[in-house]
């Protein structure tokens, strides 16, 4: 991870280098139109679902696509397929950011101190995050969300106990890179606090990283929510969810293939604009690994 | 070679130590009296104490934790509620079910994966390579049992070319077996396989620039062999440890995939208690799966030093 | 003079796309013949490597012999098939690189290194193989050769790796031998013995070998001839004492005098070439080296200068039409102009 611990440049060249490189980088641009249609749609869910997404008609169940109407066709209980994946995009897109962030948060702070502080802070953090990466992530997922019992609560808490340890090592590692630099060797020979090198000499190069990975693991995330909620550990119904919408049209798999798809779909292409955004960003923030990886 | 497996099997206690530790923990989660969901709302009060009694639910959290780690060390994970069965048992009797799928998958992750990123590295910007890059980035974003319910749709469902639920009977044949493992078996595979994909692809494009190849090259030797004998045993070690994490997410991905496909394996058993918040069950089924995974890693680790001599010296 | 072996004729390779081609070689012409030695000297980044990779046909990732023939033994490089072109690589033309340690497969054992080519592509048996890697490394001057070729490329020293990289270039009877700064790797001890060993060997064996180096010093006692390389194009050619004796292009003199000598006074500095070396994606017009010359012209920043005969039986050229060390100097004072890149 140390690719990051660079001196930090001047500021303003690399604003306008970036701007430039922004317009030639196709998976930041295709990964925001994506990421951004499913953000729109979150937010204008109300004016733009053609329907009531909880209202359920016994009359017209497992309607086809490109019915009259149902341009999505419906589901077990007559609800209009495409309003409910609109209005699932609130859902899809609280489950995959909100433990992100929160993960990044808890894991950043530990991955630093972790890193600056070192000797044995540093190795009880590791041996922690080591025990942790002994787990499989959805498995732990999975026992934390049964254990607590399901919902949206639970599936947030362990998904962010299940990432901590990823952002933790990262940041960590930029720490302990940057750390060794000479400019922070400087700083504390002057005798800065330790507040003061943490926030502007250290903080600084934790960025990158942390925006990079971030948005990456949010990609891991909108799938690794799908699968909670897929086990009937996530959001339970009526709310609609992309996952738990997934898991309930199996049992109508011969009849109507159409309910149990088309929210897979919804999840592929959130999770490829995530994954998108985040290689684009990795692109333009860390051009070096751009050039080992083509 | 023998130090250093004593080195590392030495280093992995403490890590079991916590694994233990999480999974009794997870206990602890529960809200309100554990006994409650450990016994089903039926249960009497006098089975409730007595449970109580032998948790050491009264006592300290040490002293609970000695007693799980004593009941852990006879074998006794507990009662499992949805099968009215000691959870090892049904652990025991369901590990092979889940270990056949888990080998199938990361052997044809490991093959298919290392075949295609070496061949896109090959041509590093081609179109195939980009194909490649394309193919990857779905597969990495695509939830596993989504693409099971797609492949049971086209190919069991339409088709009609393939088994697509559970096992044949123990005397059905081995082809019987093989039809209905190739569902899973590549559901299970895909997400893995992208993985090993990518990272081969990035290690073989490494390597490939190396001035060494350039020099068996100039010695005469023919391009498949110089893939073959120069390029991938210097990529297979990097390589090696995404086989190895992959491995550990096989067998825990198979909760999952053995969902979608009834297999009854550990993952299917676990998805089963989920329903009825059959703890003692899951919290088993974690315990033998996250063992699982640190053991493959320490293989993988041993593995890695045996297949990269520079590190030997050390 | 002698048939030669290997004879280049204005050899261009270009680098990237074809709508913006790079071109780091340009109208590359040499000759060797067998048990003759040239030198072929450069600053880094003056084509001398990739001219010896187009002869190989191992080019890197996009580069192309844009036009030029290439001779070896009576047949044109050019038009071989590929699988043609692998039964020349080894036993007719081999290459020593120049970083021994990256040059060598980390993961596999000397010896299976150096046997390899002789099973598969001579056919010989393991067995064969085997007695000649150890004959061979006996050749080169490593003792307990046995025991050495169970040994991994990082075991060794540098200067041992270097001698198994050319047991290895010479184990199939190359009638070439191109050497690609050999020494810049090692000890200053070790290069002269290297270069000998190479030298030695080339007598021994009646080889062709092209030294490639961006050291005058190295090539002064091993080559017949020397040619010049300045970005992508032979400035300069002739026997070594020629090129020593009366160097001709104003780069090839202003080499030899940023060389260090025994018997230079201290008070007298070292003459470095001033300005930095022509970078490929920005070409220049008219001579390439007008940016750092003493000498530059008016005619010299828009003509491209062609070879110009400096003896009677054309062996020394060199491609500088101002010709400021010629026996007829003919500079005129306010000839010469002031250009950007001198100080």
């Amino acid at each position: 991870m140390s690719q990051f611990a660079t001196s930090p440049e001047t500021g303003r060249g690399v604003f306008v280098s970036n701007l430039r490189n922004i317009a030639t980088n196709t998976s930041l641009l295709i990964g925001l139109v994506l990421v951004s249609m499913v953000v729109f749609s979150a937010l204008l869910a109300d004016f733009i679902s053609p329907h009531d997404p909880n209202f359920a008609n016994p009359i017209i169940r497992y309607l086809p696509p490109l019915s009259e109407g149902y341009i999505l066709g419906t589901d077990e209980l007559g609800r209009d397929v495409l309003s409910r994946l609109i209005h699932g995009a609130r859902i899809a897109l609280f489950v995959a950011i909100i433990p992100t962030v929160i993960s990044l948060l808890i894991g950043g702070i530990l991955g630093l101190i972790a890193g600056y502080v070192g000797s044995f802070v540093d190795t009880f953090v590791m041996r922690y995050f080591d025990i942790m990466f002994a787990f499989p992530g959805i498995l732990l997922a999975l026992g934390i969300s049964a254990a607590i019992g399901p919902g949206l609560n639970s599936m947030i808490i362990a998904m962010v106990v299940v990432t901590i340890p990823e952002f933790g090592r990262i940041i960590r590692g930029v720490v302990l890179g940057v750390r060794e630099e000479l400019y922070v060797e400087a700083a504390r020979v002057l005798g800065y606090s330790h507040t003061r090198i943490i926030l502007f000499h250290i903080l600084p190069n934790v960025v990158a990283p942390a925006l990079i990975y971030g948005t990456l693991q949010t990609g891991r995330n909108v799938i690794l929510a799908a699968s909670l909620s897929f086990l009937g550990l996530g959001i339970q119904p009526p709310t609609p969810d992309w996952g738990q919408m997934l898991s309930g049209g199996r049992t109508s798999l011969v009849m109507a293939p159409h309910v149990a798809t088309i929210p897979g779909l919804a999840i592929v292409f959130l999770a490829v604009g995530f994954n998108l955004l985040g290689d684009g960003i990795r692109d333009l923030l860390d051009p070096r690994s751009r050039q080992s990886a083509k | 070679m023998i130090p250093f497996i004593l080195r590392r099997l030495i280093q992995i206690i403490p890590v079991i130590i916590g694994v233990t530790l999480a999974t009794f923990l997870l206990t602890w989660l529960i809200p309100g009296d554990p006994t409650n969901v450990l016994l089903g709302p039926d249960a009497s009060e006098e089975a409730r104490e007595r449970l109580r009694q032998s948790l050491g639910l009264d006592r300290s959290m040490v002293a609970q934790y000695l007693i799980y780690m004593s009941n852990l060390l006879s074998g006794n994970l507990g009662q499992s509620l949805s099968f009215s069965r000691p959870v090892a048992d049904v652990l025991v009797s369901r590990m092979a079910n889940t270990a056949l799928l888990a080998f199938a998958a990361i052997v044809l992750a490991s093959v298919a994966g290392v075949a295609a990123g070496t061949w896109a590295a090959l041509r590093p910007g081609s179109l195939r390579d980009r194909g490649l890059t394309i193919v990857v980035l779905f597969l990495n974003s695509m939830p596993s049992f989504w693409l099971g319910l797609v492949l049971i749709l086209i190919f069991g469902l339409h088709l009609r070319l393939l088994p697509v639920s559970g096992m044949p009977p123990s005397g059905a044949g081995i082809l019987s077996l093989a039809a209905h493992m190739i569902l899973p078996t590549i559901t299970l595979a895909a997400w893995s396989l992208a993985s090993i994909a990518r990272m081969t692809r990035s290690a073989v494009l490494e390597v490939i620039n190396n001035d060494f190849i350039r020099t068996a090259r100039s010695r005469g030797l023919s391009e498949w062999r110089i893939v073959l004998f120069h390029v991938l045993p210097n990529a297979i070690p990097a390589v090696l440890t995404v086989i190895g994490m992959q491995m550990g997410f096989l067998f825990s991905g198979a909760v999952l995939t053995e969902t979608v496909f009834s297999w009854p394996g550990i993952g299917l058993a676990m998805f089963q208690a989920i329903a009825i918040r059959d703890i003692p069950l899951i919290q088993g089924g974690i315990l033998m799966l996250a063992l699982i995974f640190v053991l493959i890693n320490l293989i993988v680790d041993v593995l890695y030093v045996y297949f990269n001599p520079k590190i030997k010296l050390n | 003079m002698p048939s030669s072996i290997l004879s280049v004729e204005s050899l261009s390779v270009c680098y990237g796309s074809r709508k913006n081609p790079i071109k780091v070689v340009e109208d590359v012409s040499f000759d060797v013949s067998s048990g003759e030695s040239l030198g072929i000297v450069g600053e880094s980044g003056s084509g001398k490597s990739q001219t010896m990779l187009a002869v190989l046909r191992l080019l890197g990732q996009g580069g192309e012999i844009t036009s030029g023939e290439i001779l070896f033994d009576g047949k044109d490089l050019r038009s071989l098939s590929n699988r043609e072109m692998k039964l020349i690589r080894g036993n007719g033309i081999s290459l020593i690189s120049q970083d021994a340690l990256s040059a060598l497969n980390p993961a596999m054992k000397v010896g299976r290194q150096m046997a390899e080519p002789l099973i598969v592509c001579d056919g010989m048996s393991a067995e064969a193989a085997r007695r000649k890697c150890i004959e061979l490394l006996d050749l080169v001057g490593i003792h307990g050769a046995a025991s050495r070729m169970e040994c991994y490329p990082h075991e060794l020293s540098g200067g041992m790796r270097q001698r198994v990289l050319i047991a290895m270039a010479i184990s199939r009877d190359p009638k070439v031998l191109i050497a690609d700064e050999p020494t810049t790797a090692l000890d200053v001890t070790i290069q002269a013995q290297i270069l000998n060993l190479i030298d030695d060997l080339r007598k021994e064996l009646g080889m062709a070998l092209v030294l490639i180096t961006h050291d005058l010093g190295v090539v002064a006692g091993i080559a017949d001839r020397v040619s010049v390389m300045y970005g992508g194009r032979i400035v300069e050619t002739g026997e070594t004492e020629q090129i020593f004796g009366c160097p001709r292009h104003p780069y090839t003199r202003a080499l030899l005098k940023s060389i260090p000598k025994i018997d230079q006074s201290r008070s007298e500095r070292l003459s470095p070439i001033p300005g930095l070396p022509v970078d490929p994606r920005a070409p220049l017009q008219g001579c390439s080296f007008h940016t750092r010359c003493e000498y530059t012209k008016t005619s010299c920043t828009r003509t491209r200068p062609a070879l110009l005969s400096a003896d009677a039986n054309g062996v020394h050229r060199f491609r500088c039409p101002v010709d400021p060390f010629g026996p007829r100097s003919n500079i005129a004072p306010g000839d010469i102009i002031r250009s950007e890149g001198r100080r």
